[in-house]
């Protein structure tokens, strides 16, 4: 085997979701080393150092993992076949479809109730939603994962009639090609400064430029064909200097009046002006290759759970010499 | 080279743009099949926003089985939807155009203000409709809403690394492609589209 080459290097504090590490060249290992849990030991002994080589043996999602014994720093090494490493050479193409969800909550946030094996800041299209048609088509991004349901923190679906009885998802690449990307509304205030929600956790930045898009099918019409600043983000909605005070208000239509109803109200981002952030430039590629995805857990790459967020992940890419 | 820059163009306008849902046509999906409605709706939509047409008009000749074409907005859409196309009302197939003077083999037909083009690489998101189908982005535009900004005074160039250069045995050589362009929407609101589905 030949001489290996430091890549790149760095380190991001565990958040308990997927990363994903951009390379700027084919990786031929990886590993990261948890340094929070390496100076500590816990009830359950967690992964310190996770490691990926480049080859058959190690396929997608598995990874060499060395962990503490249950209270003491004594060291153990597996080899795990999934909640590990995957390398991406190439754009995930769209996943199959996972069907057999059985209900929507009419929620603020709306959850869904799924079999799955989604992770949170997953993005996935939902359709087939009967009950609660004026949605089907729509992306989001999932929060609260579990393997039996997931929370759509871009929709506040109180005000809808009724639940969503079925429902099928298909998980897609988490950003679209060209960012920053047009996002789907889901609710809309009237205020002096609008606050405009959308499905998906967006990519504007402050000072940028938005067309809004409603059809009257949405009730805010009068806020169709607009554009408007940000003035503020969040992760799921902006704030524009857009005065929709005296505006209809914004809802959904009805699940009865689909298919035959115009949907969605859409934001699109207009021109490149965005406050000169010269680090979100409009219109970027969203997506490269190669990149390393690291999943998130308790013995995974990324990080711990949710008890322990900010753990500190150093990692390595390396390459090997012809 | 070239095809690669259409498809980086295509990206943009599939990721960028606010597309609505066709829904006058009959297949009881959403969205529907492509109707002269729809179309219609977003000519309007176009000439509310004071967008110019890119095609001028080909005026009425004395030929059987032909027709004048309207100044015309410009679409892009999949092959797979020119058996839909040829259904909608009031299309004019671009055999019937009065005059082939011009025509890219790329252009299909005309409904209503569009002149549609068509390609295999046109955007499409595999079975995400309410009855699981595939749907079809059609971006609609008029005169500059979108451009493409070559930098360094080209768009796209073909190199080659020479061993040497490569690695330090001087085994191989490479070949690579670059693109210097840079892709921008000038003004969202010329710039729509239509979420369609085949007619079943």
């Amino acid at each position: 085997m030949g001489q290996l080459t430091l890549l790149m290097q760095g380190e991001f504090a565990s958040d308990d979701t997927t990363q994903e590490i951009l390379l700027p060249a084919g990786a031929d290992y990886f590993s990261t080393v948890n340094q929070t849990q390496a100076a500590t030991t816990q009830t359950t002994g967690r992964a310190v150092k996770c490691e990926w080589y480049n080859g058959a043996a190690f396929p997608a999602d598995s990874q060499l993992r060395t962990f503490k014994t249950d209270t003491t720093n004594v060291l153990n090494q597996t080899f795990d076949t999934s909640g590990g490493f995957t390398y991406y050479t190439s754009l995930p193409a769209q996943e199959a479809a996972v069907t057999g969800g059985t209900a929507i909550t009419a929620a603020s946030p709306a959850v869904v109730t799924m079999t799955n094996t989604f992770s949170d800041g997953d993005r996935v299209a939902l359709y087939g939603t009967t009950g609660m048609r004026q949605i089907s088509g729509m992306e989001f991004t999932i929060s609260s994962v579990s393997g039996s349901a997931f929370t759509l923190l871009g929709l506040p679906a109180a005000g809808f009639a009724a639940p969503a009885t079925a429902v099928t998802a298909r998980r897609l690449p988490k950003n679209k090609d060209v960012l920053p990307s047009t996002t789907f509304v889901t609710a809309i205030t009237q205020a002096a400064n609008a606050v405009v929600t959308t499905s998906t956790a967006h990519n504007y930045v402050v000072g940028q430029l938005l067309n809004l898009v409603v059809p009257s099918s949405f009730g805010m019409s009068e806020a169709s064909n607009k554009t408007a600043r940000v003035v503020a983000v969040a992760t799921y909605s902006v704030t524009l200097d857009l005065d929709s005070t005296s505006f209809s208000a914004f809802a959904f239509p009805p699940d009865t009046d689909v298919p035959a109803t115009i949907l969605f109200a859409t934001m699109a981002p207009a021109g490149q002006r965005n406050g000169y952030n010269v680090d979100q430039v409009p219109f970027r590629s969203g997506n490269f290759v190669p990149f390393m995805s690291l999943k998130a857990g308790v013995q995974s790459p990324a990080g711990s759970t949710t008890a322990s967020v900010g753990d500190n992940i150093f990692w390595q890419a390396w390459k090997k010499e012809n | 080279m070239r095809e690669k820059e259409d498809l980086l163009m295509r990206d943009l306008l599939a990721s960028s743009v606010s597309y609505l849902n066709a829904v006058g046509g009959l297949n009881a999906d959403s969205p529907s099949n492509i109707s002269r409605n729809d179309v219609n709706n977003i000519e309007r939509l176009l000439l509310s926003n004071d967008a110019r047409t890119m095609l001028t008009n080909i005026q009425a000749e004395d030929r059987f089985g032909t027709a004048p074409v309207r100044d015309s907005f410009l679409a892009l859409c999949n092959t797979d939807l020119t058996s839909d196309l040829q259904s909608v009302q009031g299309v004019v197939l671009k055999a019937g155009y009065p005059s082939d003077k011009g025509l890219r083999p790329e252009e299909y037909c005309a409904i209503s203000r569009f002149r549609f083009f068509v390609s295999s690489r046109g955007i499409k998101t595999t079975s995400t409709s309410l009855l699981g189908n595939t749907i079809y982005k059609i971006p609609m535009f008029g005169l500059e809403s979108f451009t493409k900004v070559e930098q360094n005074g080209y768009s796209s160039k073909v190199g080659y690394r020479p061993p040497y250069a490569v690695s330090n045995v001087a085994q191989n050589s490479e070949l690579y492609g670059k693109f210097a362009i840079a892709r921008a929407i000038t003004n969202q609101n010329w710039l729509s589209g239509l979420n369609v589905t085949q007619r079943l």
